[in-house]
């Protein structure tokens, strides 16, 4: 099916950046997120956001 | 997205516009590809494109003749009766290459709640109905399943939703349009239409809408990490928070002023060129050389008519030495030889006479004394001498005619005659160069298009007047930026004096840093994205361009620049997009819309109303020709008129050669899968229908 609300080479070129496997992960991750829900409300948004970013501080100690 | 094969395969109308129940196909053919509609003008061409605009979208996009007037079929609706409804759909079925994909049905139901024929404005009809109408709107949409079932919803948001997804709006009019309107396409604000035009087939809502939520995550935690700071830290972030979207702010006001400045320097730009073509000052050094050279031409005229008249006072005033020089001569010789015959008294004078005979003495020395006879002779003749004047008038005759000859009166005369005759060819030969000249300069100044020219020259002063006025916003501006950044810096300072290091404010820091650089990161992987999508739609624009013009070779390059400003740069440098010729900026706006759909490797059908309307000749030829090469599997619907589909042009009235025409040349080419012709039945004297028939070849 046709999907012009993502393209995949946006994808691709996340993975190719020259960043840790963690950090391009939580960004596909979000986008996946974002493709699969386009109709919530902000504060559902925020609430996904902060979970996946706390998340991901918690598991690497640090965000840089 | 990528490598998708959609075509239209039915279009089912019932009591939409002229249509009251209408079934159309197109082609499924990879080969013969197009389809043809044929119809006079308000036949419903342009109700078929609205048709699946509406059952799409809920709106009809091509509104002209039909603004007003209701959606629904007029004859439906005066059939209804007091409860009964009255149903109005639009059924689109959309294929891929396993067959039906998607099937969509718009309805729209009128109601009779009475006899009411006061007119009232319904907006789910698109205009006027009688009031006593009430109208609901319903929607279907079904989609094949990888297993082969259907899903379907009548839910608006998801049927919304999901034609979204595959043809969005905004995508829509690369899919379904006006040829009538595309030699407009690039007229103006081109810019904002190739940047919406690769923005939206590039795919990015999905990560605008994460982009948007990262910067909000950082702002959110932005907050937090200065609150659990303490309370100077927390006023101090608000702070920077309002900078910070002050600086936002006249960032896109510089953006704005870019922009502007980018059309005044393209405006600028052309109308020097254009001065430059026609100069005005040079226009104005030849209005100044024709004034001189009229003057001196003037002053010429003027010295020749003087020595004219000098001449002519001469000859006047010497006329009859002039005339009677020759007579003179001749008068003398014919005396002087009546005087020899002795027919003329001899030039004596009576005193002389006199002397001789008192001295008895001739001149000669003979004695007279004695000679009686000599005397009386002398006598005689002095008798005679003195009763007569005529020996003194012959003798005054004669000496005035001896000086009137011996003077050198000719001589003088021819002389000064030659004199002012050189002065006068002299100047006649200088007047005669002024008025060439001036000649010259008439025709210089005649291939000037004044009234142009001063247009141009107004129009280009009022624009380096606007630019620089730009340019001045511009400088205040960037100060401004460069001001409120500064004073970001200095918050970003104080704040990080101000915050207390405390476990929680750690901890939404790092969260803020993340959301960060995420944010940078994904704006940073767009922007990429979209940079290397617009230089290969630039290319591809060129190279499908190129091949649709007739005089390719005048054009160098096409750019599509960072602004997403595009250009027509010829051989010599210069941009032509705005002089191109009607069909010419077609057939650019065509190669760009073909060039998107390459890109994105996306092969949707194309629905064309009057493809050809605002071509003509041999160009027309080669855009039926070359066209559909360059969309080789895509299915093309033409809505045509007669004249533009069938008629043969000539090609020149010496030879008695025509062009062929558009059905003549597609059908050469055998692209061709079925003509259908919307036929007008006209059912009484105020009503009629469409009918949709298929042409027998």
């Amino acid at each position: 099916m046709p999907d012009y609300s993502i393209n995949p080479l946006i994808i691709k070129k996340i993975n190719e950046l020259d960043e840790s496997k963690e950090f391009k992960q939580l960004l596909l991750n979000l986008l996946d997120f974002e493709k699969l829900q386009s109709s919530l409300g902000e504060k559902e948004y925020s609430k996904e956001y902060d979970r996946r970013i706390a998340k991901f501080v918690e598991s690497s100690g640090d965000a840089d | 997205m990528v490598g998708t094969n959609l075509r239209f395969k039915e279009l089912h109308i019932q009591n939409f516009r002229p249509y009251e129940d209408v079934k159309i196909e197109f082609s499924q053919d990879p080969k013969k590809t197009i389809t043809i509609f044929e119809g006079t003008n308000s036949a419903g061409k342009t109700s078929i494109m609205n048709a699946i605009h509406w059952c799409l979208y809920g709106e009809e996009q091509f509104l002209n003749e039909g603004e007003g007037k209701p959606i629904p079929n007029q004859r439906a609706l005066n059939r209804t009766k007091v409860g009964q409804t009255t149903e109005t759909s639009v059924k689109l079925v959309i294929s891929d290459d396993k067959g039906p994909k998607y099937q969509i049905k718009r309805m729209l139901h009128a109601t009779r709640n009475n006899d009411s024929k006061e007119k009232k404005n319904d907006n789910d009809a698109g205009g006027q109905i009688d009031s006593g109408f009430t109208t609901t709107i319903s929607i279907i949409f079904s989609d094949r399943n990888p297993n082969g079932s259907w899903d379907t919803t009548d839910d608006e948001a998801r049927f919304k939703a999901k034609v979204n997804k595959f043809l969005p709006q905004t995508i829509s009019e690369f899919v379904i349009f006006n040829g009538e309107m595309l030699d407009t396409f690039f007229r103006s604000e081109n810019a904002e239409k190739i940047r919406t035009g690769i923005e939206r087939v590039s795919g990015l809502p999905v990560t605008d809408r994460s982009i948007q939520h990262w910067n909000d995550m950082f702002r959110q935690y932005s907050k937090k990490a200065a609150h659990a700071s303490g309370a100077s830290a927390s006023l101090l972030e608000e702070k920077l928070e309002t900078k910070s979207k002050k600086l936002d702010e006249k960032k896109r006001e510089i953006a704005v002023f870019k922009r502007n400045l980018d059309e005044l320097n393209e405006h600028q730009k052309q109308l020097e060129i254009e001065i430059e073509k026609h100069p005005i000052k040079a226009f104005e050094l030849l209005q100044e050389q024709l004034e001189s050279e009229k003057r001196h031409q003037k002053e010429y005229d003027d010295v020749v008519l003087k020595l004219k008249k000098s001449r002519v006072d001469y000859i006047i005033d010497n006329f009859g030495r002039i005339l009677l020089y020759d007579s003179i001569g001749y008068a003398y010789d014919i005396l002087k030889e009546s005087e020899i015959k002795g027919e003329t008294p001899p030039p004596v004078m009576d005193f002389f006479l006199e002397d001789i005979l008192k001295k008895n003495e001739c001149m000669c020395g003979t004695k007279l004394k004695g000679n009686q006879e000599a005397i009386d002779a002398l006598i005689s003749l002095k008798e005679r001498v003195a009763n007569s004047k005529i020996a003194q008038i012959a003798n005054e005759g004669k000496e005035t005619l001896v000086n009137m000859k011996e003077l050198p009166v000719s001589q003088i005369i021819r002389e000064k005659l030659d004199l002012l005759r050189k002065d006068e060819n002299r100047y006649s030969a200088a007047f005669r160069e002024a008025k060439e000249k001036v000649n010259g300069t008439i025709e210089k100044l005649q291939e000037y298009d004044e009234k142009k020219i001063r247009q141009i020259a107004t129009s280009l002063d009022k624009i380096r007047q606007k630019r620089s006025d730009v340019i001045d916003e511009l400088e205040i501006n960037n100060s401004q930026i460069l001001a409120i950044e500064s004073e970001i810096t200095d918050l970003k300072k104080e704040l990080k004096g101000a915050t207390e290091t405390t476990s929680a404010s750690k901890q939404w820091n790092q969260k803020r840093n993340l959301a960060e650089k995420a944010h940078s990161t994904l704006n940073q992987v767009r922007e990429k994205l979209l940079s290397e999508i617009r230089e290969r739609v630039q290319q591809k624009t060129e190279e499908i361009f190129k091949k649709l013009i007739t005089r390719h070779w005048q054009v160098d390059r096409i750019e599509i620049d960072e602004n997403y400003k595009i250009r027509v740069i010829d051989k010599e440098e210069v941009d032509n997009l705005k002089t191109l010729a009607a069909g010419q900026t077609l057939y650019l706006a065509l190669s760009y819309i073909a060039a998107l759909r390459e890109v994105t490797d996306t092969n949707y059908p194309m629905i064309i109303d009057s493809p050809f309307g605002r071509i003509a000749g041999l160009e027309r030829v080669r855009a039926a020709e070359d066209l559909p090469s360059y969309l080789p599997e895509t299915q093309i619907t033409f809505l045509v008129t007669n004249t533009e589909y069938k008629a043969r042009v000539a090609q020149d009235l010496s030879s008695e050669k025509h062009i062929p025409s558009i059905k003549e040349t597609l059908q050469k080419n055998k692209r061709i899968w079925k003509e259908f012709e919307l036929v007008i039945d006209k059912i009484t004297e105020e009503s009629s229908r469409t009918l949709v028939k298929e042409i027998t070849v």
